[in-house]
C-alpha cells in the first residue's frame, strides 16, 4: 500500500497542463462540470493520481460522480 | 471482451441504429464510460471513433453540437468570440467532429452546431432572431424529422427541449427572453449577431426535467447497456410531441 501523501491538485493540474496556468481553479471547482478539464484529461491525471497515492480510480468512481478538487483530493 | 472488441460493438449498434432511416441525423454523445475503463485512452482513438461514425452516416447530414459554456460575460460582451478555435464544451467526440476539417460550426455565439454533409452550406448561413426559433438549426432537424442519436447521454440532456419550450412559451414560466449582441468570428467571416435567447429567469433553477420526463418515455426505443453506455435513438418528432404532452401535463 502506497504511504498517504498531502496532494494539492490544483498545482498538479496546472503543472501539467500549462495552459490552464492562469485559470481560476478553487477547492469547489468540478473538473468536468467547470470545463477545466475534457474526459481525456481528466482521466489522465486520475490515472497519475493512481500511481503517486492510494487513489483508486474504481473506488472513486462507485462513490462519486462529480469531479470537486476537494473530494479527489480526500481520496488520496 | 477485449477493449477492441468492445469498440467494435458500440460501432456495431451505431451501425444497427443508423438503418432505421436516411434522414439527417444528429449526434449528441458523452463517451467517458469508454474513457473510464481505457477502451479510449487518447484524442486519436476518438479521432478513430468519429471517422467510423463519419462513414457510417456518409451520404446523410451529420450534426453534433459544439457548444460553449466556459466563456464570461466579458468574454461574451466585449470581445469576439472565434468559433474556428473555441473548443467544444459537449464532450470530446463533438471536439474531434469541430476539428474535422470538412465540417464547419453554425452562427451562434455559445450554442453553435458542428456541420457535415449535404446540407453543411445552408445551416452553417442560418441566421435565427431567436435561438432555437425560426431559421435555427432545431427548426430545421423538425422540418427534416432529424434521427437523433445520443450516445451515453441521458433523454433529458436532448437539446431538443429548449425547441418545445419555446414553442409553449406561454406556459412555460421558469424561463424569459434575453436580447443579447454578439461579435463571432467563424468559417474565417466575421459578424455581429442580435438575438433573443429563451433563458432561464435569474430568480429561478431550471426545472426537474427526469420528474417531467417520468419514467415511461419512448419505452420501445432501442437502448443497448455496453458497460453503462446507452446508445438511444429516436426522430424529432416524437422525441418533441411526446415532451410537449409531459410538459403541459406538468402544468395542469
Amino acid at each position: 500500500m502506497k504511504k498517504k501523501i498531502k496532494i494539492d491538485l490544483i498545482k498538479t493540474i496546472k503543472k501539467k497542463f500549462r495552459y490552464l496556468k492562469n485559470k481560476k481553479i478553487v477547492k469547489s471547482s468540478d473538473l468536468l462540470k467547470d470545463n477545466i478539464l475534457d474526459s481525456l484529461e481528466l482521466m489522465n491525471i486520475l490515472i497519475e493520481l493512481e500511481k503517486v497515492s492510494n487513489f483508486k480510480i474504481k473506488n472513486y468512481l462507485k462513490k462519486n460522480k462529480s469531479f470537486k478538487i476537494s473530494i479527489l483530493e480526500k481520496f488520496c | 471482451m477485449s477493449n477492441n472488441k468492445i469498440l467494435k460493438k458500440v460501432i456495431e449498434e451505431i451501425y444497427k441504429v443508423s438503418k432505421l432511416n436516411k434522414s439527417p441525423v444528429a449526434i449528441q454523445s458523452n463517451i467517458f464510460p469508454l474513457i473510464q475503463k481505457k477502451i479510449i485512452n487518447n484524442s486519436l482513438e476518438v479521432r478513430d471513433l468519429m471517422l467510423e461514425i463519419l462513414n457510417i452516416f456518409s451520404g446523410r447530414t451529420l450534426l453534433m453540437p459544439t457548444f460553449i459554456n466556459y466563456l464570461d460575460s466579458d468574454q461574451l460582451n466585449y470581445k469576439t468570440i472565434n468559433l474556428d478555435k473555441l473548443k467544444s464544451s459537449t464532450g470530446v467526440l463533438s471536439e474531434e467532429f469541430r476539428k474535422y476539417k470538412y465540417s464547419s460550426r453554425t452562427l451562434s455565439p455559445t450554442l453553435p452546431w458542428s456541420i457535415f454533409g449535404n446540407d453543411k452550406d445552408y445551416l452553417i448561413n442560418l441566421k435565427p432572431k431567436i435561438e432555437w426559433g425560426k431559421n435555427s438549426v432545431l427548426e430545421w432537424m423538425q422540418k427534416k424529422d432529424a434521427q437523433i442519436i445520443m450516445i451515453g447521454e441521458h433523454r433529458i440532456d436532448n437539446v431538443l427541449k429548449h425547441r418545445v419550450e419555446l414553442i409553449n412559451k406561454k406556459i412555460v414560466k421558469y424561463r424569459k427572453f434575453y436580447n443579447y449582441r454578439r461579435k463571432i468570428l467563424v468559417n474565417k467571416k466575421k459578424y455581429a449577431i442580435e438575438q433573443k435567447y429563451f433563458g432561464l429567469r435569474k430568480d429561478t433553477t431550471e426545472p426537474n426535467y427526469e420528474y417531467l420526463w417520468g419514467n415511461n418515455f419512448l419505452a420501445n426505443c432501442r437502448i443497448k447497456n455496453i458497460y453503462g453506455l446507452k446508445i438511444t435513438s429516436y426522430k424529432t418528432l416524437e422525441y418533441m410531441k411526446e415532451f410537449e404532452r409531459k410538459l403541459k401535463n406538468k402544468k395542469k
